[in-house]
């Protein structure tokens, strides 16, 4: 790769990265996307690839439901191998209370033009027979899905080159500002707008952002097709996401087009290390086995973690860092990376054009945070 | 959800002549020895089905061992070392946690196969694992087999299904 | 000497001696173990239980090694070719 400036220079080519480079390149904007190991190597690869609409809060939604659309819009170009299945999500609820978060969801979708239908408990043991016995009932929402996120990673960056997108993998970035990105070995380019689309690793490239790593363990299991047909999340799992300190597990499972079974969640603060923690996973598993007892009998054949990038609000981090006009964020993004990787990248290029965008930026825009600082080149 | 819980001494990982030899050795100096193995006889591969002959050299060991206080824990596979001294295997009865001071690994080896087009079909195996079928029940009586290769374990082998 | 078991393979009987593998029983009943995901057949590759290629259905339980499992009477094995 010469020197010479870009418009763009994007450090990341996980889901977001490749989503803002493709944004970039389709705007006619010179974009280089710098890798330091393979296209969605971090995060992107370790997830579960879940396309959800959630409802945390007004901004959440807002994100998270515009994204969907656009993936609804993309589907018919992605090739077999994102394996993009609109399964639907169903949210179980165990008792009453969770019951009552149900019917508050519906309201909420339904107010907003989410599909979403409330199921009493005879329905959801017909829709999902291998649940528990007694569960409440839940809530199906059927526009959500799942896709495969290396493959729609590497979709996203091809289609960006295709569009005169450059990509260096194996290159990693040691420093970023004042326009210019310093490479590991040494070399420099000068870029227009410098894109911090590195996940996990933002804030080794932007010291002071509020960004932490949030562990979590996945575990894949033999075909066993049929045993699941729809992404089941427990209503407890807000109760996970939303936790501050503590490690926290919640059952959450996918189906996928081989017929094996996706199985999570887990989230822990503090933990740097990839191995896994026996403890967290028998803790996941247990979890899994209460909502679904047929696990128990079906075979894994692979674990792994991955780091989620996690901020205090939840929310992502889109748009211009307060100190550098020349360093923006597209970081931050827990666990609806996959979800709202489409709809981060346009808000991020609408801001570098200065376009107007489909929703509203505030509550997404790094200045919502009050210190950052950055490492100098 | 608890599992079974076991003790040793010394816990030998693998059942095969030298993980029997190995346990001998400990039980005859006083310690409370296991021998734990995936398959459900001792013997490991080159003594499959040795113990229903009454007059090999393999069956003199599996009489020793009968002699002792070994404990043999069959059918189990080992999957993880959740924390020092103890290895958790997955057998018939679900998880079992083996607790140890002194292991010993006598797990011995697998064929390495060397891919090649057509070496997915039905009949095209490892020499090894032909040897451990037959072993296993598989009829070879007239029928043709092609080994390919002459390492030594190819030679035993072609000796064995000759005389099978 | 040896004495003879019956198991079912794909519901069909099939009598084997005792001490016979679940792989074996597949063999001799002329039954190809499972489909990969090319659909092609395949079978036991290591006989020794670390390849994975002979995984059936065995007494209701999915993707067992049936190398390492020895006969049982009455034992279901059920391959999904």
């Amino acid at each position: 790769m010469n020197a010479g400036t870009y418009d763009v220079v994007i450090v990341g080519s996980g889901i977001v990265g490749a989503a803002c480079a493709l944004e970039c390149a389709q705007q006619k904007l010179r974009v280089a996307v710098l890798d330091h190991d393979t296209v969605g190597g971090g995060a992107t690869a370790a997830g579960m690839g879940h396309i959800v609409v959630m409802d945390d809060s007004e901004a959440q939604f807002s994100l998270t439901r515009y994204s969907q659309q656009l993936w609804q819009e993309l589907r018919p170009e992605l090739p077999d191998d994102v394996e993009y299945t609109q399964c639907g999500t169903i949210w179980v609820a165990a008792d009453d209370e969770e019951m009552s978060e149900v019917h508050r969801k519906a309201a909420y979708y339904g107010r907003h033009g989410v599909p979403a239908q409330i199921l009493s408990a005879e329905e959801l043991e017909n829709l999902e027979p291998n649940l528990q016995k007694g569960l409440a009932g839940g809530l199906i929402v059927p526009e959500d899905g799942v896709l495969y996120p290396p493959c729609a990673a590497r979709f996203l960056i091809e289609k960006a080159q295709n569009h005169g997108a450059l990509l260096q993998l194996g290159a990693p970035v040691s420093g970023i500002g004042n326009g210019r990105v310093r490479r590991a070995d040494g070399t420099e380019i000068s870029a227009g707008i410098i894109v911090n689309a590195a996940g996990a690793w933002a804030w080794e490239l932007t010291r002071g952002i509020s960004v932490k790593k949030r562990k979590g363990h996945l575990v894949i299991t033999d075909r066993y097709p049929g045993f699941v047909s729809h992404q089941l999340v427990e209503l407890g799992y807000l109760k996970s996401a939303h936790s501050h300190n503590a490690d926290s597990v919640a059952f959450n499972v996918q189906p996928r087009r081989t017929g094996q079974v996706l199985i999570g969640s887990s989230r822990q603060y503090g933990a740097e290390h990839k191995e896994v923690d026996h403890d967290i996973l028998a803790r996941m598993l247990q979890r899994a086995q209460q909502y679904m007892p047929g696990l128990a009998q079906t075979s894994a054949i692979r674990v792994w973690t991955g780091f989620r990038a996690a901020t205090p609000d939840k929310l992502p981090l889109i748009g211009p860092c307060a100190e550098d006009s020349t360093v923006y964020l597209a970081t931050g993004h827990e666990g609806l990376g996959i979800t709202t990787s489409l709809a981060s990248a346009r808000l991020l290029v609408d801001q570098i054009l200065g376009s107007t965008s489909a929703i509203s930026r505030e509550p997404y825009l790094p200045a919502r945070v009050t210190t950052l600082e950055h490492a100098h080149v | 959800m608890s599992s079974l819980q076991k003790q040793f001494d010394v816990l030998v990982v693998g059942g095969g002549p030298a993980g029997i030899a190995a346990a001998i050795s400990a039980s005859e100096c006083g310690a409370r020895v296991g021998v734990v193995d995936d398959n459900f006889a001792l013997g490991g591969q080159i003594w499959r089905g040795e113990h229903a002959k009454s007059d090999s050299k393999a069956s003199a060991w599996l009489q020793r061992v009968n002699a002792t206080a070994i404990e043999f824990v069959p059918g189990v596979r080992i999957i993880d070392q959740p924390k020092a001294n103890v290895l958790r295997g997955e057998g018939p009865s679900g998880c079992i946690d083996i607790l140890y001071r002194k292991l010993i690994l006598a797990t011995g080896a697998r064929e390495r196969f060397l891919p090649f087009p057509g070496w997915t079909l039905q009949n095209v195996m490892g020499a090894g694992a032909l040897q451990a079928l037959v072993k296993g029940g598989l009829p070879i009586r007239g029928k043709r087999v092609v080994v390919a290769g002459t390492g030594p374990l190819l030679l035993a082998v072609a000796a064995y299904l000759h005389k099978a | 000497m040896s004495e003879q078991i019956s198991v079912l393979v794909n519901g069909a009987p099939c009598i084997v001696a005792k001490g016979t593998t679940a792989a074996v029983a597949m063999l001799i009943a002329g039954a190809e173990c499972r489909a990969s995901v090319t659909s092609e057949p395949r079978g036991p590759l290591c006989g020794m239980g670390i390849c994975f290629e002979c995984r059936a259905e065995i007494d209701g339980i999915a993707h067992r090694r049936s190398c390492q499992i020895v006969c049982e009477s009455g034992m279901e094995i059920r391959t999904d070719v």
